[in-house]
C-alpha cells in the first residue's frame, strides 16, 4: 500500500507540470523478482489509491526483471529461478546483477498535444 | 520497447517533472504504433523516468547514516516475524551488559507503547515509533526512524538498536540508515523461512537463530535452518541463541561490541 501510494504521488507530482486537463493513460514500474512485490496485490493497491486523483484510471504496467547474478571467482553468470543464493560449483556467495529494481520507468500522458 | 523516437519534451526545454532533470527524461511517442518522428500528431505519449520509487527513503536514510557515523554510534535493524524474541533478546542483552558500552533502542510498532515499556527499566534511551492504528505500516520507513532519532542524545550512545515492526517481508525493502541488518528466526517458526522469505534473509549480514532451548521439544532440525540460510546468504553471519538461557549470547554481545569499536575508530579517524 505504501508503495503504491509512492506511485501515484509521483505520477501527480510529474503530471502537475502538463497541461492542466491532461490523463495518465499508463503508468509502468519495474520490478526485480526480488522484491516483496505481488503484482496483483499491488494493482488492486493502486486502483485504490488512484481513486479520486487525476491518476485514477490509469493502466499499471508491471514489468517484472528476472533475478540475475554473477560467481565472481567462477566468472559465471545466470538467471537464478529458485532462491538460491550459492555458487552450485564453488558454494560460495553469488553477486546479485538484477533482480532488485523498484523502478517508476514511464508515464503514457494523454495531453491533447504531441 | 522502441526507443527510437524519442524526443525532447517541449519548446521551454524545461523537464516536466523534477524527476526528469536527474533521471533523464525522454519523452517517446507511443499509443499509436511507431513512426511519430514528426510533428502534427496527438495523442498519448510516453515519458521516461526511470525513477527510484525508493529514492525518497534512501535520502533520509542516508542523513541518519551521516549523524549516527558522525557520532561514532553501531546501529542494527533487527528484524522478524511478529514473536521472533526481538524485544526479549534486546531485555537479555541489556540484563547482561555491553561492557560498558552505552545501548539505544528505537521500538517499532504497528501501535501500542508496551515493548518502549519492557526496556524503559533498564534506565537507558528508549524511543517508542507507532507506525499507526488501523492499517498503519507493517515496517519502519526511513523519515520515522529520523524523527526519533532526534529524540535521542546520540553524544552518550555507542550502539543503537532499531527493532522494527514484526514482519518478515517489507522491512527488508526500507533502508533505515543502519550499519548493520539483523533478521531473527526462532526455531519454532519452521525451516523453510528463509527460502520463503528469502529477500529478509538475503539481505541481512547477520543471523539470529533464536529460542534455541526449545530444540529438544521441536521437530525441527537446527542443521536444516542454517543451511537454508546459506543457501539465500552464505556470507551471512549465522548465530544460533536463546535469550532465556543465555546460550549463545556472548556472541551476539562480542558482535555488537565489536561494531561499537569500528564505529568509535571510524568516527575518531575523520
Amino acid at each position: 500500500m505504501t508503495l503504491a501510494a509512492g506511485v501515484v504521488t509521483e505520477v501527480e507530482r510529474c503530471l502537475g507540470d502538463f497541461k492542466p486537463g491532461a490523463s495518465v493513460v499508463s503508468v509502468t514500474l519495474q520490478v526485480g523478482k526480488l522484491r516483496a512485490v505481488v503484482p496483483d496485490a499491488l494493482t488492486f493497491c493502486f486502483e485504490v489509491v488512484s481513486q479520486g486523483t487525476p491518476v485514477e484510471g490509469a493502466r499499471l504496467i508491471i514489468e517484472q526483471i528476472p533475478v540475475r547474478v554473477r560467481c565472481a571467482p567462477c566468472a559465471s553468470e545466470w538467471t537464478v529461478t529458485e532462491v538460491e543464493f550459492m555458487c552450485p560449483v564453488c558454494e560460495g556467495p553469488v553477486e546479485v546483477l538484477q533482480g532488485k529494481e523498484l523502478l517508476l520507468r514511464a508515464i503514457e500522458i494523454d495531453d491533447g498535444t504531441e | 520497447m522502441d526507443y527510437s523516437h524519442r524526443r525532447h519534451t517541449r519548446d521551454t526545454g524545461r523537464f516536466p517533472c523534477a524527476a526528469g532533470r536527474s533521471t533523464g527524461m525522454r519523452y517517446h511517442k507511443g499509443g499509436h504504433g511507431a513512426g511519430g518522428t514528426s510533428g502534427g500528431e496527438r495523442g498519448p505519449h510516453e515519458v521516461e523516468l526511470h525513477q527510484n520509487l525508493l529514492a525518497a527513503n534512501d535520502r533520509h536514510a542516508q542523513v541518519i547514516r551521516g549523524l549516527l557515523r558522525a557520532h561514532g554510534v553501531f546501529s542494527a535493524n533487527l528484524m522478524s516475524s511478529p514473536g521472533a524474541g526481538k524485544t526479549a533478546l534486546l531485555e537479555a542483552t541489556l540484563k547482561r551488559g555491553l561492557d560498558g558500552f552505552v545501548m539505544g533502542v528505537i521500538e517499532g510498532d504497528i501501535e501500542t507503547t508496551a515493548d518502549a515499556d519492557r526496556i524503559a527499566p533498564f534506565g537507558i534511551q528508549v524511543v517508542q515509533v507507532n507506525t499507526g492504528p488501523f492499517g498503519g505500516d507493517c515496517h519502519l520507513a526511513a523519515p520515522l526512524v529520523a524523527g526519533a532519532i532526534h529524540q535521542l542524545d546520540l553524544h552518550s550512545l555507542d550502539v543503537l538498536v532499531v527493532e522494527n515492526v514484526g514482519n518478515l517481508v517489507c522491512p527488508a525493502e526500507f533502508d533505515i540508515g543502519e550499519d548493520a541488518k539483523v533478521v531473527l528466526l526462532s526455531v519454532t517458526e519452521g525451516e523453510d523461512k528463509p527460502l520463503k522469505y528469502p529477500l529478509m534473509f538475503h539481505e541481512a549480514s547477520l543471523a539470529l537463530v533464536t529460542k534455541t532451548d526449545l530444540l529438544p521439544h521441536l521437530d525441527v532440525d537446527l542443521g536444516t535452518i542454517l543451511a537454508n540460510i546459506r543457501r539465500v546468504n552464505p556470507s551471512a553471519r549465522i548465530i544460533p541463541l536463546s535469550a532465556r538461557t543465555g546460550d549463545g549470547l556472548d556472541e551476539w554481545i562480542t558482535w555488537l561490541v565489536d561494531g561499537a569499536k569500528k564505529a568509535r575508530t571510524a568516527q575518531t579517524d575523520d
